[in-house]
């Protein structure tokens, strides 16, 4: 395993093993896991395991498992857009003549 | 008060012992013909103490004659008086106390000692009946809260009227009272744990600012309380001014709850404000990261119960060794364990633990590391673990970084997307969290939000990037904050789409 002064980073995991986030040794909390060093690029990119030899956690590796991109929403329609400034137009004018 | 240490003899000694409540301690080391203990607040300026340490470094006793009062000076060498001056901590020349050729007052060294205002500066209206420590309604009487006082031991009571000062004991039950202290010098009675003042209203306007209950037992002005205050929410930051250079860096030392510790070949289970720590093998430890300032004096303490009759608390792995350690053996019963000591330069491991040894499994409760320099100042930092205890008594100080805003976490990938999670820290001690955040994970402009602690709702790191207007919740829970998915409004009255690339925090800071 790793020495103390070696950890340099801790890790937020999810249930399933994906990496949420990353924070340094001191900001840690107890049941974070303690790594030497980072995956490249986008670390919510990866699943973290643990390398478990006769019960014991001897040592950790990285999965590259992206997220899959999740399609934006619909785009609005060139009507969407002409009501929605009718619709900012009226709020503001209402405004208005209430002063 | 300033104190002058002189030879006087004769008539000139009994004048002084008379002009000065204190004087016979201070010169001759006894009170009322007893010797003065080593718990009396003028043990360590009186002369016998410095007698003590002059002949203890030459045990020709040229110094202690001198400080005595007879000398010869005509057999006494430079040398001797250096030496003498060194060991007593004096850096000028002291021809008073060294040689008795004193001519005027400027032969004389001043000595202060630094003066702590025990009261905590917090009052409410009403009085308290001095018969029985009952509250009692009173729209012309303001009144302090419990503040803790060690018992038989003299301080100095400063105010523009007299105080009304009540005693109690470790219950909070009522022991006695004493009535009228204005500007005088009182000696607690035994068992005294906590004390509480009462005083007129119309008195004094602003009470923080006058009253001053002083240890050591001498006055020179008014002195703001250097003890820890409890946390106030929306106007906290005010009281945090007093809590400047206060610090106790051991966070959950009081084992309320096991967070914030680690353990190594251990397990830790709490109960009770008492930490069970059971060892695997022979040795075993629970630790914390903490990060010492380099020549900086420290105070180290636990209240430790090993189950074998070795225990060990040490702070800091330096190039040189261990900078603060203490060490227990040869029992097994409830011990208080403590060192003081300056952190060394090259640090390896930013670890301060409590480890037990030969299989020594320990029970451990109230831990504390204060910075002593910090608190004090370089050079006025108290010499031992008594002459601490004896302005600070309380066993455990909760956690105080002595800063009023603290980094409470990090973000060591801020160029990686975030997806909805809980960010452990612990808020608890503050009022405010501050969280900040980028507006991409990939670039975009740091920015800010601010929440109270208090109030059950939702933050909104939001901004607007690229035409879009994005942002994500934020809240505070019992494991730390809940930071959610990060959405993005591309226009008006249209749908949102999440975006995890959004709203990156980076810090999350706690402000007190």
């Amino acid at each position: 395993m790793y020495a103390e002064n070696e950890l340099k980073y801790a890790l937020n995991i999810a249930e399933d093993g994906r990496i949420l986030s990353a924070t340094f040794p001191q900001y840690a909390s107890a049941d974070a896991k303690m790594v030497v060093g980072l995956p490249e690029g986008n670390i919510t990119d990866y699943l973290y395991h643990d390398v478990v030899e006769e019960g014991e956690v001897v040592g950790y590796y990285y999965d590259y498992v992206p997220l899959p991109v999740e399609e934006p929403a619909d785009e609005p329609s060139q009507l969407d857009r002409i009501e929605a400034q009718a619709m900012f137009t009226a709020l503001m004018t209402d405004t208005l003549l209430e002063v | 008060m300033a104190r002058y240490r002189t030879t006087l003899t004769g008539p000139q000694m009994d004048a002084a012992l008379a002009a000065m409540p204190d004087a016979e301690a201070y010169a001759r080391g006894t009170r009322n013909g007893q010797e003065v203990p080593s718990t009396d607040p003028t043990y360590h300026n009186n002369a016998k103490y410095f007698a003590e340490k002059a002949e203890s470094a030459f045990p020709e006793s040229y110094a202690t004659g001198a400080v005595r009062g007879d000398i010869d000076q005509s057999t006494q060498t430079e040398e001797w008086r250096q030496q003498a001056r060194q060991n007593m901590g004096i850096t000028d020349p002291v021809w008073g106390s060294i040689t008795g050729n004193i001519s005027s007052q400027s032969d004389l060294t001043e000595v202060v000692s630094p003066l702590i205002n025990q009261w905590d500066e917090q009052w409410e209206q009403g009085r308290l009946n001095p018969e029985n420590g009952m509250e009692l309604a009173s729209t012309e009487r303001v009144r302090s809260r419990y503040f803790e006082l060690k018992p038989n031991t003299q301080y100095f009571a400063h105010s523009t009227v007299g105080l009304h000062i009540l005693f109690f004991n470790s219950n909070k039950e009522y022991i006695s009272a004493i009535q009228n202290v204005d500007n005088a010098i009182f000696i607690t009675p035994a068992n005294t744990k906590y004390a509480r003042f009462c005083e007129s209203v119309n008195s004094t306007g602003t009470y923080n600012h006058d009253i001053s209950i002083n240890y050591p037992s001498t006055y020179t002005g008014y002195y703001p309380s250097a003890l820890p205050k409890e946390k106030s929410h929306i106007g906290g930051l005010g009281n945090a001014i007093g809590m400047k250079g206060w610090n106790q860096l051991v966070k959950n030392g009081n084992f309320e709850k096991a967070d914030s510790w680690f353990v190594n070949n251990a397990t830790l289970s709490v109960s009770g404000n008492v930490g069970s720590v059971a060892i695997s093998g022979t040795d075993g430890n629970i630790a914390q990261r903490i990060t010492p300032i380099v020549g900086h004096k420290y105070l180290i303490s636990a209240d430790v119960k090993p189950s074998d009759a070795s225990m060990q608390i040490r702070m800091i792995y330096d190039t040189s060794g261990w900078s603060v350690s203490a060490y227990l053996t040869g029992t097994t019963e409830w011990s208080k364990m403590s060192a003081i000591g300056v952190m060394g330069s090259g640090i390896n491991y930013n670890v301060f633990y409590i480890r037990g040894i030969n299989g020594s499994s320990f029970q451990v409760k109230n831990v504390n590391i204060i910075d002593l320099t910090s608190l004090f100042g370089a050079g006025n930092e108290p010499a031992s673990v008594e002459d601490f205890r004896a302005m600070f008594p309380a066993d455990y100080y909760p956690y105080c970084s002595g800063a009023w805003a603290d980094l409470l976490w990090e973000n060591a990938s801020p160029t990686s997307a975030f997806a909805a999670q809980t960010v452990s820290v612990d808020w608890t001690l503050y009022s405010f969290v501050l969280v900040i955040f980028k507006s991409t994970m990939t670039g975009g402009g740091e920015n800010s939000h601010i929440k109270p602690c208090e109030y059950d709702s939702y933050g909104k790191l939001q901004t607007i990037q690229a035409y879009k207007m994005v942002y994500r919740n934020y809240h505070i829970v019992s494991a730390g904050i809940h930071i959610e998915d990060a959405y993005a409004v591309t226009a008006y009255n249209s749908g949102e789409s999440k975006d995890n690339s959004f709203c990156v925090p980076i810090k999350i800071y706690g402000i007190r």
